[in-house]
């Protein structure tokens, strides 16, 4: 032991026994705040519930369920009430209907092309393409609804009204269409080399492979991506209540105005009501038809995706081979058969048709992949055809005008920014926290498993509900603090629609960090949270800061939860940082744009096409920094993995 | 008595093939490979391989990992197309013919090909052997194919109660004889092995290895193997690959030797080939 080579010195005196009782207490601390972090998003479910349960229960001691689900008509504004649910939720389901029509064979089409045919350069642009449709803010697919695609049919159906399910359909349905094929590829992506291979090696042409092999193995996948992409067409608020109209109507017809729930919900929010009114609870119960309704759906879609990928998981594991009689009888058999089988076999000599089919299929797929690409080029010229000639300095420095030429958007951009800064500083620290816990702490175990899914569901649960819950709670009950109405509502709200996605984003980057360097930090004696701190943060960081920059970016281009908790068509302050501003009336650069579009003349529809460019510049800056953050932090990733020996 | 002994003394072709490989009259060539190179994104992965394969003999690919082997193997039937940046050179020809003039979707079809983990689709077991002869337009009578196939693998009685049941609830050995059914039904000419009882348990594979064995003088099989006992027990030919290091440092694999099975065991003319096939040998000198 005394070798000169051994001389560490190992006695135990070097290593303070009082610093670990204080390591231990803070180890503790840091827990418990972390797991009240993981609470929160808990607490939201259940304050959905509960608020939504309690204002129903107003609702439903004035109106019998029957009545409820049994009127043909829907008349809360008038005299004469009428609560027909029906009427509002056959307007959903056909503007829904209308979308995954549109969505599921361009969306799938689509998720083949890319998945099978596409040369790497040409996935390389195309799929961030079509992403970028359902990043779009979806006030912009109003805009392109009513003043576009309105227009545009008119021309071939002379009786369409200038409100319509089906426009508001076919735009809905350009968003979703990016959730149908990313789910789908990823789906088809998880079935395995070994099945194609095994597929190609029968002889099967790349199309046979495709419909015959991948497909099938795929559909409960496909399943699930059409259920989500559904019901984020149920609840897809700005696009129905701008384009599909204010008539609530009891009919499947999609050539005239229809009004869904979601539009009426907005209808009502854009006065103000009266907290305990009568129409107060009709809202949040409408709202929770609307949550039931979607909830259910992605419930399903997420328990289909995760039974697809253990499936997958599963799929080709050999197991343990029993003898039994009758296998030892057929194996004897075989020793009295006449090898080989009858080679006189008749395969049609149809080579060249299936391989036309094969053509035909090919492009069949890469134009619908295409039509998503032509798709954002029309949207984009269009918007830039009619904002460039009003977007100039003035514009960005006014406040907004009965006066055409003098309005500008100051006060909603500084709103906007406002509000990324108060969201980001509310829901990054809470979800990260969250994110550690639930990753990190939470043992492995089915309520962990039935969290996750639930996280994938709120992050699902359309935004206008959010809303709902911001003006009961937010607006109402913590009025003395956020001052009603306000900024800080709003931030609150739109902190409790971007949390979900925070925390998924980062659990999937902590879980990216390889078991191997957890170990090997517990291996050199780190508590967890030095584990953490030291060692998996610093690992994971790129692409929690990824999420929370598309976080943000969805953030930004929200429209009707503003609307619900109180955002207003006019300001003509700018707020600082003091609470009297937070606690101050807001609008933004989305709610500016519906309160534009609304308007009759055609000049602030220019104004709000410059506005869309604003914002798109601001989502598209945000979305080129997550693109660059992750691209270099794979370069990165990617040099280490080669310098392996 | 095992079937094994069973089977080769039931076997007439069996004893009279040490005879036929004396006399070197050899059998008609399908597959001949000339000068065969495969990259992988620029870097080679096998140079220079040229060989042939005869008609109805078990020629098996033997060698070390990473010595290319399965690469080369899917290049008979052009599998490794599917695989993006990886180049071939060299010619194959398929009874004379280069495989690059023809369909690989035809070629695939008469180069039926076994994987090492069993891959049968999760459909019916039935619907597994039909699914081929339906897109290649069999035109025959679909319930006999599909029994007959069974048969041939002995896995007709094992499942011929439940062949609407899934195939993934098969066991693995079971599952990799129904892939064989699947190959076998379409009739190849030839079919690529690789590694087909890697995967399995010992009594798995030898119930493969005892079907190898019947289907020997009837199937021109081209089987990669790490178990030399199977190369030494089922196969008509060896071929050795190893891999060797070139200027670049890259590793190349090549082919070594190429022989009988019983030269190669017995005889080999490379040290390599020993080296490889005796165990213990490079330790002993």
């Amino acid at each position: 032991m005394n070798d000169p080579r051994f001389s560490l010195n190992s006695s135990p005196k070097h290593f303070n026994k009082g610093l670990l009782v204080g390591l231990f207490m803070r180890e503790r601390i840091i827990e418990v705040g972390l797991a009240i972090a993981a609470g929160i998003p808990v607490l939201i479910s259940l304050a959905i519930l509960g608020v939504f349960l309690y204002e129903a229960t107003f609702f439903f001691q004035e109106v019998s369920p029957w009545q409820f689900l049994t009127d043909t008509q829907w008349t809360p504004l008038f005299a004469s009430q009428k609560f027909g649910i029906f009427v509002l939720t056959s307007a959903t389901f056909s503007i829904a209907a209308i979308a995954t029509f549109v969505a599921v064979p361009i969306g799938l089409l689509a998720a083949i092309y890319l998945a099978e045919y596409a040369p790497q350069q040409v996935r390389r642009i195309l799929k961030p393409a079509l992403e970028t449709l359902s990043g779009i803010p979806t006030i912009v697919y109003g805009y392109f609804a009513v003043l576009l695609v309105t227009p545009l049919l008119q021309q071939f159906i002379p009786n369409l009204g200038g409100f319509n399910a089906l426009s508001a359909g076919l735009v809905t349905g350009i968003l979703i269409t990016p959730i149908v094929s990313s789910i789908s590829e990823d789906a088809i992506e998880n079935v395995p080399m070994e099945l194609r291979e095994g597929g190609y090696s029968l002889g099967f042409t790349k199309r046979e492979n495709i419909l015959r092999v991948i497909l099938p193995i795929a559909f409960p996948g496909i399943v699930a991506a059409i259920t989500l992409a559904t019901s984020r067409a149920l609840g897809e608020t700005m696009i129905a209540s701008i384009a599909a109209g204010q008539n609530p109507n009891l009919t499947l017809n999609p050539l005239v105005p229809v009004e869904s729930i979601t539009a009426f919900i907005i209808q009502v929010s854009l006065g103000d009501v009266p907290a305990n009114s009568f129409l107060f609870h009709t809202l949040f119960t409408v709202g929770f038809v609307l949550f039931l309704l979607t909830f259910s759906l992605n419930w399903l879609g997420h328990w289909l995706v995760r039974r697809h990928e253990q499936m997958m998981k599963g799929l080709s594991i050999p197991s343990i081979e029993v003898e039994s009689d009758s296998s030892r009888e057929s194996s004897r058999a075989i020793a009295s058969l006449n090898f080989p089988l009858d080679t006189h076999l008749s395969f049609e000599k149809a080579l060249t048709r299936r391989q036309r089919y094969d053509r035909l299929f090919l492009s069949l797929t890469l134009c619908t992949t295409l039509v998503g690409a032509i798709v954002l080029v029309i949207l984009l010229t269009s918007v830039l055809l009619q904002g460039i000639p009003v977007l100039d300095g003035s514009f960005l420095t006014s406040f907004a005008s009965r006066n055409a030429e003098d309005a500008g958007i100051y006060a909603a951009l500084v709103g906007t920014l406002w509000l990324l800064v108060l969201t980001a500083a509310i829901a990054f620290p809470i979800g990260v926290g969250a994110a550690i816990y639930l990753e990190e702490y939470l043992p492995r175990n089915t309520f962990n498993h039935i969290l996750e899914i639930h996280l994938a569901n709120l992050a699902a649960v359309p935004s206008i509900i959010y809303g709902l819950l911001g003006l009961a709670l937010f607006a109402r009950v913590l009025q003395p603090i956020t001052g009603g109405r306000s900024l800080l509502s709003a931030a609150l709200v739109l902190s409790s629609i971007v949390l979900p996605l925070v925390i998924i984003t980062t659990r999937g980057a902590l879980r990216s960090v390889p078991q191997s360097q957890r170990q090997a930090a517990f291996g050199v004696g780190m508590t967890q949270w030095q584990a953490i701190h030291n060692v998996i943060l610093p690992s994971a960081f790129p692409r929690i800061i990824t999420g929370m920059l598309l976080a943000l970016s969805r953030a930004i281009g929200e429209t009707a939860p503003l609307i619900a908790v109180g955002a207003v068509a006019y300001i003509s302050f700018v707020p600082e940082f003091s609470l009297g501003d937070l606690q101050s009336n807001f609008t933004t650069l989305t709610t500016q744009i519906f309160y534009w579009i609304a308007r009759p003349q055609k000049e602030f529809h220019n104004l709000a096409a410059a506005t869309i460019l604003v914002l798109g510049a601001i989502v598209f800056t945000i979305n080129i920094f997550a693109v660059l953050l992750r691209d270099f932090y794979r370069k990165k990733k990617g040099e280490l993995a080669n310098n392996k020996p | 008595m095992n079937n094994q002994q069973a089977i080769t003394m039931n076997n007439p072709v069996f004893t009279s093939k040490s005879e036929q490989e004396s006399s070197e009259i050899l059998p008609e060539v399908i597959l001949q490979a000339e000068d065969v190179s495969v990259s992988y994104h620029g870097i080679p992965a096998l140079q220079n391989i040229s060989l042939e394969i005869y008609k109805n003999q078990i020629t098996s690919f033997i060698g070390p990992s990473g010595c290319g082997k399965s690469t080369f193997l899917r290049c008979f039937n052009r599998l490794n197309d599917l695989i993006p940046e990886t180049r071939m050179t060299g010619k194959i020809r398929f009874f004379g013919q280069s495989i690059r003039r023809m369909n690989p979707v035809e070629i695939r079809r008469r180069i039926g090909m076994v994987f090492q983990r069993p891959n049968p689709f999760p459909k019916s077991i039935y619907d597994n052997i039909a699914v081929g002869l339906r897109v290649n337009g069999y035109r025959g009578n679909l319930d006999d194919r599909v029994e007959t196939s069974l048969r041939h693998v002995g896995l007709w009685n094992e499942v011929k109660n439940k062949l609407k049941k899934n195939a993934l609830d098969l066991s693995g050995g079971q599952q990799q004889r129904l892939c064989i059914a699947r190959t076998i039904a379409l009739n190849p000419e030839v079919i690529l092995m690789d590694e087909p009882t890697a995967a399995l348990d010992p009594i798995s594979a030898g119930r493969i290895n005892d079907l190898l064995m019947t289907m020997r003088q009837y199937y021109t099989i081209i089987l990669i193997t790490h178990n030399l006992k199977q190369a030494a027990l089922v196969t008509d030919r060896v071929a050795f690959f190893n891999v060797e290091i070139n200027s670049r440092g890259d590793r190349v694999g090549k082919l070594i030797e190429y022989a009988p099975t019983l030269d190669i065991f017995v005889n080999p003319t490379q040290q390599t080939t020993w080296d490889y096939v005796v165990p213990g040998s490079r330790y002993s000198s």
